[in-house]
């Protein structure tokens, strides 16, 4: 019986380990950032019909993952950059900076094609735990609780893509491996009522990523 | 060779089979025998958290939510395989809550990552390319544009928490068995509206009257 226990413990334990490693979350193949010559004029091409339209409403028009609109999108202030844990950490700081009462919406796609935008507060920065978790709450917490998984974090850019009759579309975009938008934070959407704040504190976090080294200059 | 030994390995290696063909019939997205008693360990056992949102034990025990609410019991969970109808009978009667009612959406992106919004309860409506566009708080709130073809199950949860409350939601999966959205009707730990429960009781009917997602 002693035999019987180790070995039920041990293959218990191996099924354990499969059902938590081998099957776990999903993690999809990671797709190259940069585009080709073909994709950008093909970017280009869209935002010409459809100027200052979302990231991400433009990658499900054009059926391409959105980290590749961000790194085509035709605007000569594109900044973007591969990052670390940490890196993410001093990005957000600088969001925090815009202001914790400054009005932002954010946007999310699940599996890169439902779309949801939640109007809100910028959420800010808690405490670090060092627990892999990057936590985010908005409006003392009365708002969004947001838990970003730092360790899947890739890319993050600063887009600010022309509208109509001057308006213009900025967005600080966080990216996965996959290409697929994580959380994008909107300053502003053409067509739209927007925040000075928040464009006042895009352009500070987009020097921030500009000072990275750059993906895809 | 010792017969007990010979049985428990003979019980073991069937119980693997069962949960490994209970994954494969469904894709992989209901919980096999063994991800059901560590599921179920994470929420009731020793030192669980019973009414913890089911983001959270994906994320801690590495599996697709699926798997999580695919190992409750059909009195805490019930579960329907997704398609347009279906899709659209569940948000008749979730357009009924009540635009002024107060809900959380939850969100996850691949599973990895998750936010919780504070909204007044969403109501949908298709368009013209069958996919369902979202909104709250008569535009003002959240916005959403849904395909219900991309989705696998439609749940609805309920995880008993203290002091007779509970965590209540209806959650939408994609074909992956990650969380879309889900709709918290009451959370532990804050207060709850009879209306608003009344409302979801009868998604929960709903749901529970359509094709079943994954076995008990």
């Amino acid at each position: 019986m002693k035999n019987l226990s180790f070995i039920a413990a041990a293959a218990f334990a191996g099924l354990t380990a499969h059902a938590a490693h081998a099957n776990g979350l999903n993690i999809g193949e990671p797709i190259e950032a940069c585009v080709s010559a073909d994709v950008t004029t093909a970017v280009a091409a869209y935002y010409k019909g459809h100027p200052g339209v979302t990231l991400n409403s433009a990658a499900q028009d054009l059926n391409i993952p959105e980290l590749n609109v961000a790194t085509a999108a035709p605007d000569s202030r594109r900044v973007a950059a591969k990052v670390t844990a940490e890196q993410v950490k001093d990005i957000w700081t600088s969001i925090d900076g815009w202001g914790a009462k400054t009005a932002v919406r954010l946007l999310f796609t699940m599996g890169g094609k439902q779309l949801m935008d939640f109007p809100s507060l910028v959420p800010t920065r808690q405490a670090d735990l060092q627990d892999g978790w990057l936590d985010i709450y908005a409006d003392d917490g009365a708002g969004v609780h947001g838990h970003l998984w730092l360790g899947r974090v890739d890319t993050v850019h600063a887009v600010d893509l022309a509208g109509s009759d001057g308006e213009r579309t900025r967005a600080i975009s966080f990216y996965a491996p996959e290409g697929h938008l994580i959380m994008g934070v909107y300053a502003s959407i053409a067509g739209e009522d927007f925040d000075s704040k928040a464009v006042k504190g895009f352009e500070r976090t987009r020097k921030a990523i500009a000072a990275l080294p750059q993906l895809c200059s | 060779m010792n017969k007990h030994f010979i049985n428990g390995c003979a019980i073991l290696f069937l119980a693997g089979l069962s949960g490994a063909a209970s994954a494969n019939a469904d894709a992989g997205l209901c919980a096999g025998y063994f991800e059901k008693q560590i599921v179920r360990n994470h929420f009731f056992g020793y030192g669980g958290n019973p009414a913890s949102p089911p983001p959270i034990p994906s994320h801690d025990l590495r599996l697709v939510e699926t798997k999580v609410v695919s190992s409750l019991s059909h009195k805490q969970a019930v579960g329907a395989v997704a398609n347009p109808e279906r899709f659209a009978d569940v948000w008749e009667t979730i357009n009924a809550w009540g635009a002024e009612k107060n809900v959380n959406v939850v969100v996850t992106i691949d599973g990895w990552h998750a936010f919780s919004f504070p909204s007044k309860a969403p109501a949908a409506h298709q368009d013209s390319n069958g996919r369902y566009a979202v909104s709250a708080d008569n535009g003002a709130g959240v916005r959403a544009l849904i395909d219900p073809e991309l989705l696998s199950y439609i749940y609805a949860i309920r995880l008993p928490a203290a002091n007779g409350r509970a965590l209540r939601n209806v959650s939408f999966y994609d074909k992956k068995g990650d969380l879309v959205f889900a709709l918290h009707a009451s959370e532990a730990g804050k207060e709850e509206d009879p209306e608003l429960i009344a409302a979801f009781d009868r998604t929960w009917s709903v749901i529970e009257a359509m094709p079943a997602a994954c076995s008990e």
